[in-house]
């Protein structure tokens, strides 16, 4: 059985026609802990939340994990507000987020039912991972764990050869271009070492037999408010990543990490993934960077230079129909540019 | 009572003898032999045998397999070769075949001149599988007429009687007088392409040199006008591995130029870009279109009477393809992201947006463009800017619109007035940007420019036909390889049904796409994507839980542990009984 995982590499890397760049961003943000004093889990993907949704990932595209119990919870001196900070200074839970699995929902069969898509037939869109062969997916975990484990809830544990099975079911579906795996646990780096699919980039806050710490308590909401690795990531991306046209690369946010900031040791597995990482940029896991294609500026026939074209333009204007919308706009005479394409193409009736 | 006699403990007589004197041990001899029990009779020995052996009975023939049909797994049958050889390409050599017919109204000894083009066609052709086959038309001189009239209708579908569908009907008509070359031209509402052969050709038709020069020229003309569909099949079934074919590089093959900047013959079209932009096929699509405005006008836009002119003949005429349901929506006072800044160019007078601004012009936190309900969602997006910010213009787009690939696309209107409805006059070159970018989203070729819709939208449906298989052949081999490597999950036994009608379908459209039957190839091709689909992402089918052995061993310790062990040291002993008493019977 244990055998099994090590074949299966050479069976996923079967050539599949995958996109040279990617083609949309999704972001899967889960705080696996709930009570009162895991407060700073909480605040962690919060703050994560509100990091992609700044550099563009759109609510749709972000499925938010939480067990929703903190904001609204009778110990918060601050109700309906989340703190990442003890200047209090942003508040995370704010006016405008969306939580997709909340309270009792986010358990460990959610989470694969969701990495996996095998979901109920009525599990409605917006609970759903729904990217595609093109797609950067970012997932990002937080809570308490162990070596090789997360616990979900105070009731479960997701095990790492969970979440490397899932991650492979995901492509041999061809459900994602590239993928960042982000954990903030005790012993984080434990979590990622299962993983054999290719394209997967990890990133852990501390290693075997090491705890993650939290880095400071606000006395006034009485908990931690972030933790260390988090922490200084979230800092990272708010100084040298300030929108979606930076070009910091994921090198730079690994040779940031400071283990003596950190107080732990946080790891980096890229052994599966492909590229060099001094060319990834941040935005390619964190934002949303969306390609657009102007139109009129791909003219794939050219105009007006050679002679033959002016033959075929004669040829052309006799049958009725005129040339492409854009750069041939001359040809159309006196039509608009929509209408001689709509002409053309027999769809719109004189 | 101890049978240690050195023991300091008093002796328990009976009752009567209740003033013991105190012993003291060092006298004490022992008189008194260890009573033994009475030697075990046979049959109580055969009862004690039996007595264990019924235990091990049961736990051997009721036990134990209650225990394996409780825990094992159902996992249906799949047939795993046969879905493998679906992913490999192993079980159909897939073919596309276009049939062109041919109609010579004026030249003499069209079979000469067929057999030339089609010879040339065969010999340029580097991917067998999308090949054109020439035919020409009925030329019984009361039909050819009948043929003529209907070739102009473009009614050459076979849908009523088992003819085969025709791609396209091609027509030979002397060209102008004069002109040295020849040339062709393509009809707007048909599919007919007209070769028009230069006057010299017609002088002496049946030269070799100028019977060559034309089935050249014929050749290459439809090449280039089945070009981007060949390349966009190539791509499909090449990089996938479904049928065995070579990826074609450009090449040049003639010196007969066709007009256009590339390799003649071939569409200068970026394969993997445009597999980048297209929308995956589904047979559902949503179109929502939206006007974002950035102040409080217009107030509202004739967009019923206008959708149902300018847009819905377009989605009539896709719906063999698939189905489309459309909304619309106003928001007013809605701002593009505010890290774009329009800069102010002087010589254009407007306010000018350059490209990287456009990547991030949607601004998805505040714009509400997220579809939940059934259906892949394309959104068309018309965005009025504000007054302070007109007119507002993208340098590079004559039509002031951009497309953003697999999403939908934005046009940005600047009405010279501010008008607070905008009426159906004005929505009219909206409609028809959109249509364009439509088509562009859903994969119809665009090369060579006045390719005619009903020409585009067989293409497409070829091309989609081909996705298809290629997406249901590749999920099969990833459910196969899939209950290879997790032989701890169940495959219930729907699983097994969705993928015998995948496979079936499979065949069908195989055998459909092979005659030639394309409209039919992509309804089978649908069914087939579909079931594979359902079939792989079946909810049962979820690993949860990976046991390793040590969790195993913790489970089921402590419940067989402390009936188990007895059992065990009772064979054992019974054993060694059995086998003592062999020997001394044996001796």
């Amino acid at each position: 059985m244990k055998l099994l995982p090590l074949l299966l590499p050479l069976l996923g890397l079967l050539p599949t026609p995958t996109p040279a760049q990617h083609t949309s961003n999704w972001a899967v943000l889960v705080g696996t802990s709930r009570f009162w004093f895991n407060y700073r889990h909480l605040a962690n993907v919060l703050s994560l939340y509100r990091t992609v949704k700044r550099l563009g990932i759109p609510d749709s595209n972000i499925i938010l994990m939480l067990s929703d119990d903190i904001a609204c919870n009778p110990r918060n001196l601050f109700p309906g507000s989340v703190y990442n900070n003890v200047d209090r200074l942003l508040d995370l839970y704010g006016d405008n987020i969306e939580v997709d699995y909340r309270g009792y929902e986010v358990t460990v069969e959610a989470f694969i039912r969701l990495l996996t898509d095998r979901v109920d037939e009525d599990t409605p869109r917006s609970k759903r991972l729904l990217s595609d062969a093109g797609s950067n997916v970012l997932v990002y975990m937080t809570g308490h764990g162990g070596n090789e484990f997360l616990k979900f809830q105070d009731a479960e544990e997701l095990g790492a050869w969970d979440v490397a099975d899932a991650v492979e079911q995901m492509w041999e579906k061809k459900r994602y271009h590239e993928l960042l795996f982000m954990i903030d646990t005790c012993q984080a780096n434990t979590m990622y070492g299962r993983f054999y699919s290719p394209n997967v980039l990890a990133t852990g806050s501390s290693k075997l037999d090491e705890s993650s710490l939290s880095h400071h308590n606000d006395a006034d909401v009485g908990v931690a408010v972030i933790d260390r690795f988090t922490y200084y990531n979230l800092e990272y991306l708010e100084r040298n990543v300030p929108n979606i046209s930076s070009k910091a690369t994921m090198k730079d946010l690994f040779d940031s990490y400071d283990p003596k900031k950190i107080h732990s040791t946080p790891g980096v597995r890229t052994d599966l993934f492909r590229r060099d990482l001094s060319e990834v940029l941040i935005t390619d896991f964190f934002g949303s960077v969306q390609r657009v294609e102007v139109d009129g500026e791909d003219d794939d026939v050219e105009c007006g230079n050679s002679s033959e074209f002016n033959e075929r333009e004669e040829v052309r204007e006799k049958v009725e129909g005129v040339g492409r919308v854009g750069g041939c706009g001359g040809l159309c005479g006196d039509l608009g540019g929509g209408e001689c394409v709509l002409r053309v193409w027999g769809v719109m009736a004189d | 009572m101890s049978l240690n006699p050195t023991e300091k403990e008093p002796l328990l007589q009976d009752e009567s003898t209740h003033d013991v004197e105190p012993v003291d041990p060092a006298k004490v001899i022992v008189t008194t032999a260890q009573k033994q029990p009475p030697p075990e009779d046979l049959p109580s020995i055969k009862r004690r045998i039996n007595v264990l052996l019924s235990f091990w009975v049961v736990v051997i023939f009721l036990g134990i397999p209650l225990w394996w049909v409780t825990t094992s797994i159902y996992r249906a049958p799949l047939p795993i070769t046969e879905m493998q050889n679906w992913a490999e390409g192993r079980a159909c050599r897939v073919e596309f075949p276009l049939l062109v017919e041919v109609e010579s109204l004026t030249l003499p000894e069209p079979e000469s001149l067929l057999k030339s083009v089609q010879h040339a066609l065969d010999d340029a052709n580097d991917f067998s599988a999308h090949h054109i086959r020439l035919r020409l038309a009925k030329t019984n001189n009361g039909k050819e007429k009948d043929e003529k009239e209907k070739s102009k209708k473009g009614t050459n579908k076979s849908t009523e009687d088992s003819r085969e569908e025709v791609a396209a009907t091609l027509r030979l008509i002397p060209g102008e007088k004069g002109s040295t070359k020849h040339s062709y031209a393509l009809h707007p509402w048909s599919r007919t392409i007209d070769i028009l052969y230069s006057p010299t050709h017609k002088l002496n038709p049946s030269s070799a040199a100028s019977v060559a020069n034309l089935s050249s020229f014929i050749a290459l003309t439809l090449q280039e006008i089945f070009s981007e569909e060949q390349q966009m099949i190539t791509h499909l079934l090449g990089t996938s591995g479904v049928s065995p074919s070579t990826t074609t590089p450009l090449t040049t093959t003639s010196t007969a130029t066709n007009g256009s900047g590339g390799p003649p013959g071939k569409a200068p079209v970026d394969i993997t870009r445009k597999i980048s932009r297209i929308v995956r096929y589904v047979p559902k699509y949503h179109i929502t279109i939206s006007l974002f405005t950035a102040t409080g006008v217009p107030r509202s836009w004739d967009i019923v009477s206008s959708l149902e002119s300018h847009f819905q003949p377009l989605l009539a005429a896709l719906s063999p393809l698939s189905t489309f349901t459309i909304d619309t929506q106003i928001q007013y006072y809605a701002s593009f992201s505010p890290s774009v800044q329009p800069v102010w160019n002087e010589d254009l007078k407007a306010f000018t947006l350059a490209k990287e601004d456009l990547s991030s012009f949607i601004n998805s936190a505040e714009w509400p463009l997220t579809f939940l309900g059934e259906g892949t969602a394309i959104n068309f997006i018309v965005y009025i800017p504000s007054p302070s910010q007109s007119p507002l213009l993208i340098p590079s787009s004559p039509t002031n619109s951009f497309l953003i690939p697999q999403w939908g696309g934005v046009a940005i209107f600047n009405p010279p007035t501010q008008p607070p409805v905008l009426d159906q006059k004005t929505l009219k070159p909206l409609m028809h940007t959109f249509s364009t970018q439509l088509l562009s989203l859903l994969g119809a070729p665009s090369y060579p420019p006045s390719l005619p819709l009903s020409l585009r939208l067989d293409s497409l449906t070829r091309q989609r036909s081909a996705e298809l298989l290629v997406s249901a052949s590749s999920t099969l081999g990833s459910l196969a390889r899939l209950t290879k490597a997790l032989p701890s999950i169940a495959i219930p036994a729907t699983v097994l049904s969705s993928v015998q009608t995948t496979l079936q379908n499979l065949q069908t459209t195989c055998d459909e796409l092979k005659v030639g039957n394309f409209n039919a190839a992509l309804r089978a091709g649908r069914i087939a994507s579909e079931e594979a689909e359902k079939a792989f992402f079946e909810r049962t089918m979820v690993s949860q839980v990976y046991f390793p052995e040590e969790h195993k061993v913790a489970v089921y310790l402590p419940l067989l542990g402390p009936v188990g062990v007895p059992l065990v040291m009772g064979a054992v002993r019974g054993w060694r009984e059995w086998r003592a008493r062999k020997k001394a019977l044996g001796v």
